[in-house]
């Protein structure tokens, strides 16, 4: 078990490197860089982008320097100092940036794993435990138009229902007045307000699925001899059910917690944008088309690094539940 | 009834209700088991054995369900006499869930997914006793470990605490056998129990039911299509065929006077030498008829040798008794 851990842990690092040189090769593929597109900018607004200030400017942010050198530096300071370098759209340092969107996109995402497990656990199981029962259809209908309707659709709609029916502003996670005051109880309230309408958005279309994952794995299941050996024991039908077949079914659903975090955070981008959200999402997307390579790549970089600590989680949970694992 | 029985079964029908009809996989089959007896229960696969199984516990999966028919259960105990008819029980009633793993528990064919892959042996034998008797309390683990040294497992103390995928096939099944017997059943039903081992192992698992029965006096229903098997561990024997019961008697009237054209066609196809060794049912002309479509009258007529037309495809071939304790289902013995 411990060397299983250890493994995984060291599997990290390498892990980790190869994603930041990706990510590096990436946000440089593209033809020009920033000042390209900054020069772009200047000269469509009318004024003159010199080749003198141009030139100055790559030097300020080393991007005469060849590539590997950019990368070498770049990597230093994130190691070292935590220094994501420097966002030069927004002329501040990319760690300003982006630790508070960083934060509430895991949290959103966080809860919206959460709340769509509360969800799909409960109904998965009864669905599967009385297949075919009026119960069961109508949430296997409910759960393919939940899958059909677009994330950003459901947000424009609920936004609409909260403005014309309460009078409530929905957009962001905080109403005018708390934006910029200082943490409280009233704020806290307030954000908790605002903070479930992407919870429920993002959590609709997932919780459809995991609600058709969660039914059929269990269905699997309970025709395995096991559940027909504790039956034969002399077990409560929901005892049985609960203690054997729901733990095994779990397995998938511990698998999924890896691959439930970046379909989440791509999902919150739109989703982010329509609600005017500060996650990480929207500032992506800005950087990639005026190519803020730090910026862009820093981003990158974390949620990559999420995702590997996702799938990290879920091997030791997967290894807690299932000896089958734990004792290879 | 005879003291001597603890399950009278009669003209049990269970049927599956599927899409495409309904399944009569126990269609009028009628068997008794006697106590501390062990019954052998034959016939080719899909035959109804196992539904006739699952019947008696009450566990049988949907889309199953008992139509009709009666499972006399004779309980008696110190004072107590009485007799339960089980398929007047629902499935989940109290009184059936005490009956299943305490009175009557079961065994099966593969001892591997028989068990729950997450939890340690240990932990579900004790939990047969707990169900049953929760206030056992602290004594549950040292009767598991005496169980399981009963059957022979070695090195229980730390058996107990392994995973099912831990333990070797042979290992595996005397775990389960441990689990069945935790509570001494009057009982046993082996599905098939060593279907799934090799030669060694099953003579060791064999030895061992035998063995266990002596100890604690229970009655076996043994099912195999394995008539080797049916020879070293049955007293009595029933052979089904398309969900009924044709031909009952002691093993040895079996082997040596079987009377249902079925019975006999099935004795023939094995070579002689085979008899006591390990010979399989099979090689009859024939295939055996869809039960989705059970064939009116016997329902072996469409195979049968001695096949009379217009009595054998017509009326179902009541029990005749040829002998005491010897019954057989076929027009050839009627009046
Ligand atoms: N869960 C089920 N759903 C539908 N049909 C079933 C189910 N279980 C059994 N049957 C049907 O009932 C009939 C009897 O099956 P059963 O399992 O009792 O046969 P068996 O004699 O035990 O055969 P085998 O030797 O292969 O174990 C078969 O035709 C089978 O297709
Ligand atoms: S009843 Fe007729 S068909 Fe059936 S076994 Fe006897 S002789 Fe054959
Ligand atoms: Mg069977």
């Amino acid at each position: 078990m411990w060397k299983f851990l250890l493994q995984r842990l060291l599997l990290f690092i390498p892990t980790f490197l190869v994603i930041s040189v990706i990510t590096f090769v990436l946000i440089q593929a593209p033809p020009g860089d920033y000042i390209n597109s900054y020069a772009t900018q200047l000269e469509a607004s009318g004024e003159e982008a010199s080749e003198a200030l141009l030139l100055a400017l790559r030097k300020r942010y080393g991007l005469d320097q060849p590539v590997y050198i950019q990368y070498v530096k770049w990597l230093w300071g994130i190691f070292t100092r935590l220094d994501f370098g420097h966002s030069m759209q927004w002329n501040r340092p990319v760690g300003d940036l982006i630790w508070d969107r960083l934060a509430w996109t895991v949290l959103i995402s966080f809860l919206t794993i959460i709340f769509t497990w509360i969800l799909a656990f409960p109904i998965g199981i009864y669905s599967a435990t009385h297949q075919y029962s009026g119960f069961d259809y109508s949430f296997t209908f409910l759960g393919f138009v939940g899958a059909g309707i677009p994330d950003f659709l459901l947000a424009l709609v609920l936004m609409w229902l909260g403005f014309a029916f309460f009078g409530l502003d929905m957009g962001g996670l905080f109403s005018e007045a708390f934006r910029d005051a200082p943490w409280s109880w009233a704020k806290f309230v307030d954000m908790l307000k605002h903070l479930w309408v992407p919870v429920v958005v993002l959590s609709v279309s997932s919780t459809a699925g995991l609600i058709r994952t969660m039914r059929a794995n269990l269905l699997d299941e309970l025709r395995k001899p096991y559940v027909i050996t504790a039956r034969s024991k002399g077990m409560t039908e929901w005892h049985l059910v609960l203690k054997y077949p729901v733990r095994v079914a779990l397995n998938p659903f511990i698998s999924s917690i890896a691959y439930v975090l970046p379909q989440l955070v791509s999902g919150t981008t739109i989703i982010s944008i329509v609600l005017s959200l500060p996650t990480t999402g929207p500032i992506q997307i800005r950087s990639l088309m005026s190519q803020d390579m730090y910026l862009a790549g820093s981003i990158f970089l974390l949620l990559a690094s999420l995702t590997i600590l996702g799938t990290f989680i879920s091997d030791i949970l997967l290894a807690v539940v299932d000896p089958r694992i734990r004792l290879e | 009834m005879d003291p001597g029985i603890l399950i009278d079964i009669q003209h049990l029908h269970t049927n599956f209700y599927l899409r495409e009809g309904v399944v009569k996989a126990v269609n009028g089959a009628s068997l008794t088991i006697a106590k501390g007896r062990t019954l052998g229960v034959v016939g080719e696969s899909g035959c109804g054995k196992s539904v006739t199984a699952q019947s008696i516990l009450q566990i049988v999966p949907r889309p199953g369900r008992i139509e009709s028919g009666d499972i006399l259960l004779h309980i008696a105990e110190g004072d107590l006499d009485e007799t339960i008819n089980i398929t007047d029980l629902n499935p989940g009633d109290p009184l059936m869930r005490d009956i299943r793993g305490s009175r009557i528990s079961m065994i099966f064919q593969e001892p591997m997914t028989s068990f729950s892959p997450v939890h340690t042996v240990g932990n579900q034998l004790e939990e047969t006793i707990k169900l049953h008797q929760p206030k056992s309390g602290d004594e549950a683990p040292a009767r598991v470990l005496d169980m399981l040294r009963r059957v022979g497992i070695a090195n229980p103390e730390r058996n107990v605490e392994a995973y099912p995928h831990q333990l070797s096939g042979g290992m595996r099944q005397r775990a389960m056998i441990a689990m069945a017997l935790m509570l001494e059943p009057s009982l046993l039903i082996a599905d098939e129990p060593t279907t799934a081992l090799d030669v060694t192992t099953e003579a060791q698992i064999l030895a061992l039911m035998r063995d266990m029965q002596s100890e604690l006096h229970m009655a076996i229903m043994f099912i195999t299509h394995d008539l080797g098997v049916i020879a070293e561990m049955a007293d009595d024997v029933a052979v089904m065929y398309l969900g009924r019961v044709v031909e009952k008697a002691p093993v040895r009237a079996i082997f040596h006077s079987p009377k249902h054209p079925y019975l006999q066609a099935l004795l023939e196809s094995i070579p002689r030498i085979q008899k006591r060794t390990g010979a399989r049912l099979q090689a009859i002309e024939g295939v055996v008829p869809n039960p989705l479509d059970v064939p009116p009258g016997c329902p072996f007529h469409l195979r049968c040798p001695d096949f009379m037309p217009g009595v054998c495809d017509e009326v179902v071939p009541p029990d005749v008794t040829v002998d005491e304790g010897h019954t057989v289902a076929c027009h050839l013995y009627t009046e």
